[in-house]
């Protein structure tokens, strides 16, 4: 009886710290990732956010796309050569990564955020995931505090299951907020037979 | 007589001595440029000053790559290095600047002009008046996650017409990227830190070369040993260049302690005697004091190519010696002023006659063959003077009992060509050379191409393609200049250049094209880009403003003045702009247009064939036209020394006499590309101009056949055989240099210079000696 007491007393001692939150799931091979996304990008001066949503699909190491649907249609496609932005199909921004090397980093950064390996921005970062009570994650991304020159002043994580919110904060005091909703694995083929097919669905 | 020409010769010799010594004070100032060496291209004069000021922009830099899997590592070692090479007076300055503040100072000058800065698409929609492709283009990148534009550029932008502006122009090949204050690049798991920094110093000067790479393997070495496994890529003029001097001193140290005992080795077997040796060595020392005092005084420093050609200065000047000392055998002249008047006139024709070739082919426009003639011709002068004003007081020693042995198997050759009995062989001789001669004509092909020229080291080629490759930089074989009397003229140009241009990068002849236009447009294109600006997206600004949320004043004000490339300058200047911007003066400005990725050089070359103020340049393919040009020039110049030397022989000898006397030169300098190229060796500039040290040697081979006669014709060619021997030694192990430019002038001299003994001979005249002294 003693012992049992012991080890209740034991339980409700550890009991909150040991139940860490669940890890945050990642990509295995073969797995693409689909779903949706707001933006509010909270520009210096201006009198209100400029306000965007769309669906996004990942297929890790090949390609991320970003189909905005308000205010209005247009795809993003960045991928091993760099990034293309269309408008009603017809493609008005090319960047090359051999031109803007420091695209690749970025796109990089949403690759592994998007994709859960957390592990690769823990290292970019120099800093650990932090949970949070609710059983979710946060970590903080300075790029100037590990030695980078992107033009951001720092990058706020909050990771559930997925990446839920990132903030995108430039030193100029202007804010990127973008939410994900309805993320869903599956296999690479899905995602690119849905990216496809929501393509098709622009005007 | 003797006494004056000795009075000139040491007086001569004490002046050489206190030139060089003041010269050398600061150490052998060496050249190893071999570009240097060459002249100028056939171009024409304003392209010619322009490729010599990009030159001159060009081999100045040093660039380092260190790389460690660590990147913390890799840049502290790479800032160490660079640190270093500054600290110690190699480097001038580090470029180790990311760029970053050269392109915000760019942004912020171009920001006012904006509505003039157009692409040359973005034009072309406007033009075709589909504005609204940018609108929508903006409002795309402004919704965009990865948008770069700030508040204050869109509201002060909304079009963005700036960023992609810049970003059409910004053509960036590099891999490097920008990391923590340095550029580096991540390859298989090792990061390479960029170090580049211009030179302190001038990379073919000898001490500076020598200074830079001490105290570059020095901190190198101690990098090692602090950080563990580094991998440095080097890559630089001063490299090469220290590479090709040590190459140099190596060949010249070996070729010249072949050749000294060699000839060592044939005075001991000939002469029997020290004295002899000792005053060869004095005459060989009399002729390279002069040779290297002329020069230096002349030209400021010694060109690699003239040092390891001087060198073989000793194999000429030393046949003069064995003149003299072939007069000690036998009992023709017991004295040594008898043996001094005895050899005079063969000597003096010799020289007369080595001399003329000399100054004809100083008269080539190649600074580094000029020195050659420069150092033979004063050289071989010294060599004549001391022999027959020193030697006669020097040499106090009894003729030889000994050497009939030798003389009469050195007249073997002379009676091969005259005895009666012989006349069988020597019809066969003739025609066996006549038809290999015939046969290698038709082989004989002319390679003009000066990557020939040097032999790069293997090692060095690897590191600077390792380079190319990790930084992403193409290697930019050819370029445009474009020419104009101003800026705004250039800038014109080049933007009806870039029309073709674009044309060209579409159908893929090339992969693209950078000028300073697509930065900094003309005037007049400017004003026209307003004009578009104002009429195809100015009307639509209101609902793009309301779109965004905007409100405020118009973000696009007036703009009186328009951009000039003057408001670029100093540090301030990108760098690109700077490399672009070639050569200006008062009247005449020269811009650069950088091509990448070509596949079609003709369809560039019709580009620039359209224009006179355009030129396609490309150093290597305007190099290999200039030796063609020279190859058949140095031929030209040949035939007018032959022309010359027959009209100054013709006085001694009658113009039928001169032409038998010449007759075995000229033979040997027909045969010798004829016996090359059934060895297979292409025929270069370098093999014309060895043709004219054949013929000014073989001369003096056949001057003294002609000039000796009865007991004096087996001294003369025991002298001949001992002199080509020497020559065979000192420049037929030429042609066992890796330099690509000595092995030709070697070959060449070896077969050259063995016919034109063989041939030799033929010059005497034995019903009709000379016996009149000069």
């Amino acid at each position: 009886m003693k012992r049992l007491f012991c080890l209740l007393l034991l339980f409700l001692v550890s009991g909150p710290a040991g139940l860490a939150p669940a890890a945050p799931q990642t990509l295995k091979e073969g797995e693409a990732l689909m779903g949706r996304f707001e933006q509010a990008r909270y520009l210096r001066g201006f009198e209100k956010p400029i306000l965007s949503e769309g669906v996004f699909f990942l297929m890790p190491k090949s390609s991320l796309i970003w189909q905005t649907e308000t205010p209005f249609f247009s795809r993003m496609v960045i991928d091993d050569e760099g990034l293309s932005q269309s408008v009603g199909g017809a493609e008005v921004t090319r960047l090359g990564f051999k031109q803007f090397p420091g695209f690749k980093l970025l796109r990089e950064t949403f690759e592994n955020s998007l994709g859960g390996n957390w592990q690769s921005l823990e290292e970019l970062a120099g800093a650990k995931l932090i949970p949070a009570a609710d059983g979710k994650f946060s970590l903080r991304f300075t790029p100037q505090a590990s030695g980078l020159n992107l033009p951001f002043a720092y990058l706020n994580f909050s990771i559930g299951d997925f990446l839920e919110m990132v903030e995108i904060v430039k030193s100029n005091g202007d804010r990127d907020v973008i939410s994900f909703s309805e993320q869903r694995i599956a296999p690479v083929e899905e995602v690119k037979a849905a990216a496809q097919s929501a393509r098709s669905a622009q005007p | 007589m003797s006494r004056v020409g000795l009075w000139v010769y040491l007086g001569l010799l004490i002046a050489a001595v206190i030139l060089i010594g003041w010269r050398l004070k600061d150490g052998l100032p060496l050249d190893t440029n071999v570009v240097a060496m060459l002249p100028q291209s056939e171009s024409a004069e304003w392209v010619v000053r322009a490729e010599a000021a990009e030159r001159a922009q060009g081999t100045d830099q040093l660039i380092v790559l260190v790389g460690n899997a660590n990147f913390e590592t890799a840049r502290a070692a790479a800032q160490m290095l660079g640190k270093t090479l500054v600290d110690g007076g190699v480097l001038k300055s580090l470029q180790n600047h990311t760029g970053q503040s050269t392109f915000r100072h760019m942004s912020e000058t171009l920001f006012p002009h904006r509505t003039g800065l157009l692409s040359e698409s973005d034009r072309r929609l406007l033009m075709a008046g589909q504005g609204q492709t940018l609108i929508d283009r903006a409002m795309v990148q402004i919704v965009s996650p990865l948008s770069l534009a700030d508040a204050e550029v869109i509201r002060r932008d909304p079009f963005l017409l700036l960023p992609n502006y810049l970003a059409a122009g910004a053509e960036n090949s590099s891999k490097l990227q920008s990391r923590a204050n340095v550029l580096a690049v991540e390859e298989k798991g090792v990061w390479y830190v960029l170090v580049r920094g211009r030179l302190a110093g001038n990379p073919f000067d000898k001490g500076f070369q020598t200074r830079a790479l001490k105290l570059f393997d020095e901190t190198t070495q101690q990098l090692v040993k602090a950080h563990g496994d580094l991998k440095i890529l080097k890559t630089g003029a001063v490299f090469y260049g220290e590479h090709a001097y040590r190459q140099a001193e190596d060949e010249a140290g070996f070729i010249g302690v072949i050749s000294l005992v060699g000839i060592i080795l044939l005075n001991f077997l000939v002469f029997r005697s020290f004295q002899p040796l000792a005053l060869i060595l004095v005459a060989i020392a009399s002729g390279i004091t002069g040779g290297l005092a002329v020069t230096l005084l002349f030209f400021g420093s010694l060109q690699m190519l003239a040092l390891v050609f001087g060198v073989g200065l000793i194999g000429i000047s030393v046949d003069y010696a064995f003149h003299y000392f072939c007069e000690k055998f036998g009992s023709g002249a017991p004295t040594a002023a008898l043996r001094a008047r005895a050899v005079r006139s063969g000597l003096t024709l010799g020289l007369v006659s080595s001399v003329l070739g000399f100054i004809t082919l100083a008269l080539t426009p190649f600074p580094g063959l000029q020195q050659i003639a420069l150092f033979s011709a004063s050289g071989l002068t010294m060599a004549y003077l001391c022999v027959l004003y020193l030697f006669p007081y020097l040499d106090r020693a009894t003729p030889f009992s000994h050497g009939e042995k030798l003389l009469a198997a050195s007249m073997k050759l002379h009676d091969f060509w005259w005895r009666k009995e012989l006349r069988g062989g020597r019809i066969l001789l003739i025609g066996m050379l006549v038809l290999v001669g015939l046969f290698g004509a038709t082989r004989i092909t002319a390679d003009d191409d000066v990557r020939r020229l040097q032999s790069l080291p293997q090692e060095l080629q690897a590191e600077e393609q390792a380079i190319r490759y990790l930084a992403g930089v193409d290697n930019q074989t050819y370029r445009f200049f474009v020419r104009g009397s101003g800026a705004e003229e250039v800038l014109q140009a080049e933007e009806a250049l870039a029309l073709d241009l674009e044309a060209l990068r579409a159908s893929g002849a090339i992969g693209n094209y950078r000028m300073i236009s697509q930065f900094i447009p003309s005037k007049a294109r400017q004003s026209e880009n307003r004009a578009l600006v104002d009429r195809a997206l100015m009307p639509q600004l209101e609902q793009h403003m309301a779109a965004l949320g905007l409100a405020g004043e118009q973000p696009y004000p007036r703009v009186d003045q328009p951009l000039t490339l003057d408001q670029f300058t100093g540090e301030g200047m990108p760098e690109l702009i700077s490399q672009l911007r070639v050569y200006g003066t008062p009247g005449i400005v020269v811009h650069a247009v950088m091509l990448s990725g070509v596949k079609d050089r003709e369809a560039l070359a019709r580009l620039a064939d359209k224009s006179g103020h355009i030129a396609l340049v490309s150093q290597a393919d305007s190099l290999s036209k200039t030796f063609g040009a020279y190859r058949v020039r140095a031929l030209i110049m040949l035939g007018i020394a032959y022309g010359v030397v027959l009209v100054f022989l013709s006085l001694r000898y009658g113009v039928m006499g001169a032409l038998k006397v010449m007759l075995p030169s000229m033979s040997a300098v027909a045969l010798a590309p004829c016996l090359l190229a059934l060895m297979g060796e292409p025929f270069t500039f370098f093999n014309a101009m060895s043709l004219m040290l054949i013929f000014a040697i073989g001369l003096d081979y056949a001057l003294f056949n002609r000039e000796s006669a009865g007991h004096r014709q087996r001294r003369a060619m025991l002298a001949n055989g001992l002199s080509a021997l020497s020559t065979l030694l000192a420049f037929g192990l030429l042609a066992l240099s890796d330099t690509f430019a000595i092995h030709a002038f070697g070959l060449t001299i070896l077969v050259g210079i063995t016919l034109a003994y063989l041939l030799a001979p033929i010059a005497a005249d034995t019903k009709n000696p000379m016996t009149e002294p000069l």
